[in-house]
């Protein structure tokens, strides 16, 4: 930081009423949401013991109406479910999941099948495990995890579910481990609406300076064989705030398998261009030939970029009818840090407001609080965490945009706070109703230039 | 609803007695004339037992477990008396959950107005009296029993499990629930144990209904497979259980309890303590 | 089997009404199973029809999720979903169709507010009443709602919250009506209970108890998010519309008990509000076919009619409408000759949907409806929409009933074959999608209501048929996620007829004694 410039901090959120537990348009689902990340496996399929409502309401709320992105394999209105009723409750459930457990068996096709539970078998105390054993003692690809609602968020219920399968899947492992090779673990699949092309681009790049990449979900993934190959990594990737920590600390302890955390989602090439050397550096690519794969991969990748760059400049520079220069940014903590550092730094973009709406854990927020401190050496964002959008809008509703439309980064629960500021919003975020999104990225090289697209194709319509 | 019918709720601690006073309640209803309905709320499903000889009938949730359909008088069957009995159910241990069973099968009674179709005076609720989650809470609550009444004896065990069903009227009481009609001091075989429970109601703002002696009597009924009343229906055991039973049927103002408080319970019950060691420590003077 | 108002819980569909959800057969042997028994009277009680319950089964609907979609869109009232976050992940999808709906109906666009009381572990050891009256106090003080409906959920009802205790003191203390609606999932085997739940707090405690004026030109429509095609057609008549539940204000609700009578698109949804504001407020329920096809919409607007003493006016709507139309649906059915359509959607309204199929000239071999209701709350035969469908336009010889079961709609869509197939829910289509057969989205429910909804589905179906380029280039590169021998199957009940064999060896129930008196209903 340099001495004679201070720094410039978006205010502090005002204070409150007193806080309250209730929330109003929600900004995720619950553990069993998770069941969606089975789903972005290839050829995995969740097996919901559950109430008759719940497979249908986390998976049309994550996957339809954010981004109409579509159930998957196995999700969606495939995923097998007890569809518990009052004797379930009453009497217990245990002998139906195994029913119906048996019976997914003869008629799903799949590589693997996760068990979750609802709240019901979890407040009723059903012997979930005891069920399951006698498959898993015959071979049948089938593993369990605790994931009734009260437990936690999706995000929550990813983690638990992604220990399951390394627990009960893939089990121990003395072998090898393949140099060159890693786990990639970001961002929540289905919630995060650009998650498949931002996966692919994720990989794309990674791939692109040497190394193999597990990317574990979506359609780059190659499904199961990958999972089984977790343990013959030569590390683990975090990538993002939080989500995936517990899993790479998990797998330091079961295979002393070492992970590299980086906090930041690249967005844009100055980031990904750094992002990449950490990464090579960790992997022991920043010498001799991998050196020169990997100077040589990102020497190509900017040059493309800035010539892109280079022409939106006549743009940017010239246009007219007036471009948004104060936003705010309401989302998951992994898309909030990367999106305001690229605003900040590629567009010198000013930021009024940033909200995390994940709920991350009290661990992670020091570590939030401060990248969001050091977004460049002249900006400086007091992140506020909220998950309560009547909160958050009148957090929003409390912020100074300047004299110019504000440029919200946020969700569908903002289109009309946007108009009601004369400003504009990009849906970025759970919960996006009004994208149709299959494989855009927002992240990585070709995402940060798709993304530049997206949020100037809405400044300029608004004046149409 | 025409008629006002009486519902009242019996609760006891497991092994106190409840059902037993419950049903000679029951039985001494009946005989005086009342059309009466006991509802046995445990997941053992004894409670209506020396109502019918022991015989088996299925309870309403059995019956809820085979089909989605339930036809509430699948359930009801006459017992001593022309006594209506009913038994709620409940899983086997260590499964399921036993109270929400008790809020379906309260549910399914009260949707189906069986009580005005069968020109009901009295329902009595026994309910099993550790009241562990909301499930078993549902008698006491707005709509359903207006007076609850506890079967303690004066075993602190006892004591202390009216003590936390006092709590949970208290917290029901603004709400439209049930209050408390009083306790049935059962066993009470001696002075001291009168003073005992004479003690904890005063402090707790409510009054003891009945006292009921410990009796042969009643044991003999029970082998049997009877009620007092009906085995023994001269006797003074069963005057005991009329009179309570009048108490119970004209019983009009009931209250709202004040529990002690966890610490205040400890040391009453350590004074108590000490005076039944006073007591036994004369008792053995004289003696020797 | 009169309507219980006097308790805050609602009774499931199967308990008041025998609704099943697994069923297959001639749509005639489900009519004569029914309780209508084509004419017969039932007594008090519907007759039970046989369930097919498979041990296999794909995620259904809710309850509480019909409790978000009715109570949540009332649009001047708050919906707290009193549960952990998850059921709050509904407001996604109901915000969408409110603000569609809202659109739809010009009125301004706005997104709902329901408020979850967002319980954790700890509540659900110690209860999650305290919180539960917090959040009201939130809805209250956010948005001064002239309502406020709770909808618990499967946990709360599971730890025995007492919303009821909480809700009668709240509404003491804010002054406005404060419902509580039990509709946790496990209630009820089919989702339709919840807009039974809704309904049932609405009555008890918003429907203007003593109304000082009746309304008699103002007739109550029960339906959901359909564009506004009721006022223009009811206008014809010199009659008003009171569109209930879906986006009505709570004004708009008190005043059911002072219209002149009460129609609905759908006895499924309709069933319960109108048999009890007949039975508790006096409103006329019309107990007619619904208005689907030719039949079904003269007899429909001539029970109104009669009922509100505008016989002549109808008269010569109807005559108006039916020459109108006739062009156009001449070259329909020349252009429609020799397609095959497929129905599935929910009960009644599939009954509706197959008359008008066959009015255009489509044939109808199979349809699947989601769930049967073998009566209706009125126990009223006029309104047998199965036996008006078999009587105007025959039998469906593969007539199913399954709950939206993915798995099972692979064999009936191989044994049918159709060229197309009409849908309003979830699940159902990407599956048709697949086998390279196109789906007719009805998220607009009124499309196909009276004389120009029959020429709007021809026209649909025109539209629809071109679409399948796109699904049977799907077709050649996808794989479905079922195992080879489930898609050989040609009955979709197998396994379901396998457990009720197996079910029927093991099943021995215990002996009642002799000596045990039962009693009887009097």
């Amino acid at each position: 930081m340099t001495a004679h410039e201070p720094k410039l901090a978006a205010a502090a959120p005002p204070p409150l009423a007193a806080k309250t537990h209730s929330i109003e348009q929600i900004r995720y689902g619950c553990a069993i949401g998770a069941m969606q990340s089975v789903a972005a496996i290839p050829r995995a399929v969740p097996v919901n013991h559950c109430g008759p409502g719940c497979s249908d309401k986390q998976f049309m709320n994550l996957a339809f109406y954010n981004g109409f992105q579509g159930g998957g394999y196995g999700g969606g209105a495939v995923a097998p479910s007890t569809n518990a009723s009052e004797r379930e409750v009453v009497f217990g459930g245990a002998d139906r999941l195994t029913e119906l457990i048996d019976a997914t068996l003869k008629v799903l096709d799949a590589d693997l099948f996760v068990v979750l539970t609802g709240c019901i078998p979890d407040l009723v105390g059903d012997d979930v495990a005891a069920a399951v054993k006698p498959f898993q003692q015959q071979g049948a690809p089938v593993v369990f995890a605790e994931t009734g609602g009260f437990h936690g968020n999706n995000f929550t219920g990813h983690e638990r579910v992604t220990r399951a399968i390394i627990d009960q899947l893939v089990g121990e492992y003395d072998g090898k481990r393949v140099k060159g090779s890693v786990n990639v673990w970001s961002l929540l699949p289905y919630h995060n609406t650009f998650w498949r092309g931002d996966l692919a681009e994720l990989k794309r790049v990674l791939t692109g300076i040497g190394l193999k990449v597990n990317i574990l979900f979506g359609p780059e993934s190659a499904g199961v064989s990958e999972w089984k190959a977790i343990p013959s990594a030569q590390f683990n990737l975090v990538i993002g705030p939080w989500l995936g920590l517990e899993t790479a600390r998990h797998l330091e302890a079961k295979y002393g398998q070492p992970f590299l955390h980086t906090p930041g989602l690249p967005i844009g090439s100055g980031e990904t261009n750094a992002f990449l050397r950490r990464v090579a550096s960790f992997a022991g690519l920043d010498k001799g030939k991998a050196k020169q794969k990997l100077d040589a991969f990102i020497a190509d990748e900017e040059t493309r970029y800035y010539k892109y760059i280079e022409d939106f400049t006549d743009f940017y520079s010239e246009y007219w009818w007036g471009l948004p220069a104060r936003f705010a940014v309401i989302g998951d903590s992994a898309y909030a840090l990367g999106l305001t550092r690229f605003l900040v730094n590629q567009l010198g973009l000013i930021p009024a407001r940033v909200i995390v709406t994940e709920n991350p854990p009290e661990e992670a927020r020091d570590l939030i609080r401060d990248q969001f401190h050091a977004i460049a050496h002249d900006v400086s964002v007091d992140v506020g965490f909220e998950e309560d959008s009547y909160t958050i809008h009148q957090l929003l509703r409390a912020t100074d945009f300047g004299h110019k439309p504000p440029i919200l980064f946020g969700t569908t629960w903002e289109r009309d706070l946007a108009k009601e500021l004369k400003g504009a919003v990009v849906e970025v975020g759970f919960p996006a109703s009004y994208e149709v999104v299959l494989n855009r990225s927002y992240i990585g090289y070709r995402g940060a230039l798709t993304l530049l697209e997206k949020i100037y194709t809405t400044a300029v319509s608004a004046s149409a | 609803m025409a008629k006002n019918i009486k519902q009242i709720a019996i609760y006891g601690k497991g092994g106190i007695g409840k059902s037993t006073t419950t049903s000679n309640i029951s039985a001494a209803l009946a005989d005086a004339g009342y059309k009466v309905m006991q509802f046995g709320c445990d997941p053992k499903a004894d409670s209506t037992n020396t109502l019918r000889g022991g015989e088996y009938i299925p309870s309403v949730l059995e019956l809820l477990r085979v089909s989605s359909r339930v036809d509430a008088y699948d359930a009801i069957f006459e017992g001593f008396g022309g006594i209506y009995c009913v038994e709620a159910g409940g899983p086997q241990p260590g499964v399921g959950c036993a109270g929400r069973g008790i809020i379906s099968a309260v549910q399914l009674l009260k949707q189906q107005n069986v009580y005005e179709e069968l020109d009901l005076d009295v329902v009595i609720y026994d309910v099993l009296g550790d009241v562990v989650c909301g499930g078993f809470a549902v008698p006491v609550r707005e709509g359903i029993a207006e007076h609850v009444f506890t079967v303690s004896s004066s075993d602190f065990m006892a004591i202390y499990a009216a003590n936390n069903l006092f709590k949970g009227i208290q917290a029901y009481s603004n709400k439209g629930g049930a209050l408390l009609g009083g306790v049935i001091a059962n066993s009470i075989n001696t002075d001291f144990h009168r003073q005992i429970l004479d003690d904890f109601v005063a402090r707790t703002d409510t009054q003891v209904v009945e006292y009921i002696p410990r009796s042969l009597a009643v044991t003999q009924a029970e082998l049997q497979g009877k009620t007092t009343i009906e085995a023994a229906p001269k006797s003074e055991q069963a005057a005991v259980y009329r009179r309570l039973a009048r108490r119970v049927a004209e019983h009009t103002e009931s209250k709202v309890p004040t529990p002690l408080e966890q610490q205040e319970l400890r040391d009453w019950s350590a004074g108590w303590a000490d005076a039944l060691i006073a007591v036994e420590k004369n008792n053995q003077r004289l003696a020797s | 089997m009169p309507i219980n108002l006097r308790t805050p819980v609602v009774e499931s569909r199967e308990q008041r009404l025998g609704t099943v959800i697994g069923w297959e057969g001639r749509a005639s042997d489900l009519a004569a199973e029914s309780c209508y028994a084509r004419g017969g009277g039932c007594g008090s009680k519907a007759r039970r029809v046989c369930e097919l319950q498979s041990p296999f089964t794909q995620g259904s609907v809710c309850s509480e999720q019909m409790v978000e979609c009715q109570a949540g869109n009332v649009r001047d009232a708050v919906l707290i979903q009193h549960s952990p976050i998850g059921c709050g992940a509904g407001q996604v999808v109901f915000n969408s169709i409110y603000r569609n709906g809202l659109a739809m109906r010009g009125l301004p666009v706005q997104s709902l507010h329901l408020i979850s009381t967002n319980l954790a572990e700890k509540d659900m050891v110690f209860g999650g009443a305290a919180k539960l009256e917090r959040t009201i106090r939130d809805a209250w003080e956010r948005h001064h709602p002239k309502a406020i409906f709770i909808a618990n959920s499967c946990s709360t009802a599971i730890i025995g919250d007492d919303i009821d205790g909480v809700a009668s003191a709240l509404e003491a203390e804010i002054g406005v009506p404060v419902i509580p609606l039990h509709c946790e999932g496990f209630k009820s085997k089919h989702w339709s209970t919840g807009f039974d739940a809704t309904q049932h707090g609405i009555l008890r405690q918003i429907v203007r108890k003593n109304p000082p004026k009746k309304q008699e030109d103002l007739v109550n429509v029960i339906n959901l998010w359909g564009g506004d095609v009721f006022t223009p057609m009811l206008a014809e008549l010199g009659l008003r519309v009171n569109y209930v539940v879906d986006l009505a204000t709570v004004d708009e609700l008190a005043q059911l008990s002072e219209a002149a009578a009460t129609v609905t698109f759908c006895y499924t949804l309709g069933s319960y509000l109108s048999a009890a504001l007949e039975q508790e407020f006096g409103v006329p329920e019309i107990k007619a076919p619904l208005p689907y096809g030719f039949a079904g919409t003269d007899a429909w607007l001539r029970a109104i009619a009669k009922q509100t003493n505008r016989e002549e006016k109808a008269e010569a709507y109807i005559s108006r409408e039916r020459a109108r139309i006739q062009p156009r649906l001449a070259e329909l059915r020349k252009l429609l000759k020799g397609k095959k359509g497929y129905v599935s959607t929910g009960s009644a309204y599939a009954h509706g949907l197959i008359g008008i199929l066959r009015e255009l000239g489509v044939e109808v071999e199979g349809s699947l409806v989601f769930h049967h209701d073998p009566v209706y709350d009125s126990q009223d035969p006029r309104q047998d929409t199965l036996s008006h469908m078999l009587d105007t336009y025959g039998d469906v010889p593969q007539f199913t009933v399954g709950n939206r079961q993915q798995y099972q709609f692979y064999a009936l869509l191989q044994k049918i074959k159709p060229d197309f197939i009409i849908i309003r829910h979830n699940g159902l289509a990407p599956l048709a999608a697949r086998l390279g057969i196109p789906a007719i989205p009805l998220g607009d429910e009124h499309h196909v209501v009276g004389y120009q909804g029959i020429v709007n589905l021809g026209e649909s179906i025109l539209d629809v048929l071109a679409h399948s380029k796109f699904h049977q280039d799907l077709a050649a590169h996808t794989r479905l996620p079922y195992r080879k021998w489930w898609l050989e199957q040609t009955d979709p009940f197998v396994l379901a007829k396998e457990k009720q064999a197996a079910q029927a060896a093991r099943r021995k129930p215990t002996p009642l004694s002799s000596s045990v008196r039962r009693v009887t209903a009097k």
